[in-house]
């Protein structure tokens, strides 16, 4: 890589240990990634400060990090934890691991981030604006940025996005250049109604089903109601990200970099269009539901964590009603869009209905042992795919207000 | 190549540096770190792969690339850590998130392992069971010896 004479001070120590540590990671990667040079960004969300990620070895290097003296050079948010840091002794969490959480949120506290704990950090701390160069880490945070906000990073894993933020700077390859964020396939929808327009389900489904097909290209998808709500979008992102490695899609109509389907392709061409239609999605969902009978005994809700939008309508499904016996029922969301259910009132409507409300972390990080928990309801593609495998629940998928009649009545149809 | 003759020299693409030498597990299929091999232990636990229960430590790991979660660089780094870790990696192409896990390593213990990259017709000529020597700073891959 071609260092600029600051950079090469930086990497000699002038700015500190911790940023030549940093800068010298950096630079290594870029010669892998063939980057020339780098640029600067103006924020950064890390995902590397979830102690069950990599275990002992993410906790050195993020305590490294702190103990050089590092210090973020630009604002910068977090990914969840690895528990409820408020609520952890309600879940049956582990003392031990509950001690390993603790240094790693120390650590980078020490460093002076911001601290959200969310893996959708598009709903708290500072919004990057449209063209923004920028570092963000968690898969679905990523698709969503990149698409719906229009602020630009790569796909970014923990630790460059730590090393990023002490430096102040990435490199200048992939989706920060304009030239690679073109569409490469057309993606039509055919055959759905004006339910497409607000269930989010049904786009966790058909971002879970373009993930596996799309590879690394970038779809321009054609035939969405132009009024789809940004829940939608936050439920494709995850779902995308989750079951391939979508970073960046473009709906024409609706995304920005997409005011039509010729401006989202350039001068690139479309090829062979991908056609979904309903059938493809129950397809899918067949697919996502391993569990063989109806009957669920915890509902997991806000992966990615919900948004006040998610939070209200569960509550208006519930409508009065209470959590049945023999379940429970989760909300997962940061504390920004909690702050905001309590000031209005939503909070206290849903804790009476007996939603057990949750921030900074989610259950797929939480040893299930002594829960007794069998069947998951939910309405993430993401959650549904990872259950099974991380934490042993099969999984019951429907929309939120199939999941709201779950949590009455233990029963997902 | 018959046993007893020459050693064969594969020319190899430097990832990250070093030279190591040990016995190859080979597979045609792209392995998964994050969920698929268990730092702890080194063994592969990918349920649906060839490999499935074969430890990884101290072998010259050959496969075409990876797959999965960019976490996989994390499983890496602790594998370094407990000192699990494969001798060295032989892809066709790698994905620069698995090799920062080496890169970190570095810096945290003073631990690595070369990464190299070959063409696919040379990586087609590597099995279970031969005895390679990885030098990543000379570019090449020599078989000293192959399995049987």
């Amino acid at each position: 890589m071609r260092l600029t004479p600051g950079e090469e001070a930086m990497l000699s120590g002038r700015d500190g240990e911790a940023a030549a540590f940093a800068l010298r990671i950096l630079t290594q990667l870029g010669d892998l990634y063939g980057a020339e040079e780098f640029i600067p960004i103006t924020q950064v969300h890390v995902d590397g400060c979830c102690y069950q990620t990599a275990g002992d070895a993410a906790l050195d290097f993020a305590e490294r990090l702190a103990a050089l003296g590092a210090r973020v050079a630009v604002p910068t948010t977090t990914n969840v934890s690895g528990r409820d840091i408020q609520r952890w002794r309600e879940h049956r969490f582990p003392e031990a691991l509950a001690e390993k959480s603790r240094r790693m949120e120390a650590a980078y506290l020490s460093m002076g981030v911001i601290p959200t704990w969310t893996c959708a950090p598009y709903l708290a701390g500072p919004l990057p604006r449209f063209g923004e160069q920028i570092v963000w880490a968690e898969s679905n945070a990523i698709a969503y940025v990149n698409s719906v906000i229009g602020a630009r990073t790569h796909r970014y894993g923990d630790y460059v996005d730590a090393c990023a933020a002490v430096v102040g700077r990435t490199h200048r390859f992939g989706l920060h250049l304009a030239e690679n964020r073109k569409g490469d396939v057309l993606v039509r929808l055919e055959g759905f109604g004006p339910e497409l327009a607000a269930d989010t389900s049904l786009w966790g489904l058909l971002g879970y089903r373009l993930g596996q097909a799309l590879g690394a290209r970038i779809p321009v998808i054609e035939g969405a109601p132009a009024e789809v709500t940004a829940d939608c979008l936050k439920a494709f992102s995850a779902a995308g990200a989750a079951s391939g490695s979508l970073a960046l899609f473009h709906v024409a109509g609706v995304t920005p970099e997409a005011p039509s389907v010729r401006a989202a392709f350039g001068r690139r061409r479309a090829g062979e269009p991908i056609v979904v239609r309903p059938p493809d999605l129950d397809a899918t969902r067949a697919a996502l539901t391993s569990a063989p009978a109806d009957r669920v005994d915890v509902v997991a809700l806000g992966c990615p964590h919900f948004s006040y939008q998610e939070a209200w309508s569960l509550a208006r499904a519930l409508a009065g009603r209470r959590v049945g016996d023999g379940v429970a029922c989760f909300l997962f969301t940061n504390r920004a869009v909690l702050a905001d259910l309590i000031a209005t009132g939503i909070a206290g409507e849903l804790e009476t209905a007996g939603v057990r409300l949750t921030t900074d972390t989610c259950l797929l990080h939480w040893p299930m042992q002594g829960w007794g928990f069998s069947t998951l309801a939910t309405n993430s593609a993401k959650f549904a795919k990872y259950a099974p495998g991380l934490i042993g629940l099969s999984v019951r998928y429907g929309s939120l207000e199939q999941c709201a009649e779950a949590a009455v009545t233990g029963r997902l149809p | 190549m018959s046993k007893g003759s020459q050693p064969t020299v594969v020319p190899a693409r430097r990832l990250i540096g070093g030279r190591a030498e040990g016995e190859a597990l080979a597979t045609a299929h792209p392995l998964t770190f994050w969920g698929g091999i268990d730092p702890a232990t080194g063994l592969i636990i990918e349920a649906q792969h060839e490999l499935l229960g074969q430890s990884v430590t101290g072998k010259v790991l050959v496969f075409p690339r990876g797959a999965g979660s960019s976490s996989g660089c994390g499983v890496l780094m602790e594998m370094l850590r407990r000192g699990n870790h494969p001798a060295a990696i032989i892809n066709i192409e790698t994905e620069a998130v698995l090799a920062l896990g080496p890169i970190i390593a570095r810096e945290l213990y003073g631990r690595s392992f070369p990464i190299v990259t070959v063409k696919p017709a040379h990586f087609a000529r590597l099995r279970t069971g031969d005895r390679l020597v990885v030098d990543a700073d000379a570019g090449q891959v020599r078989v000293q010896r192959e399995g049987a």
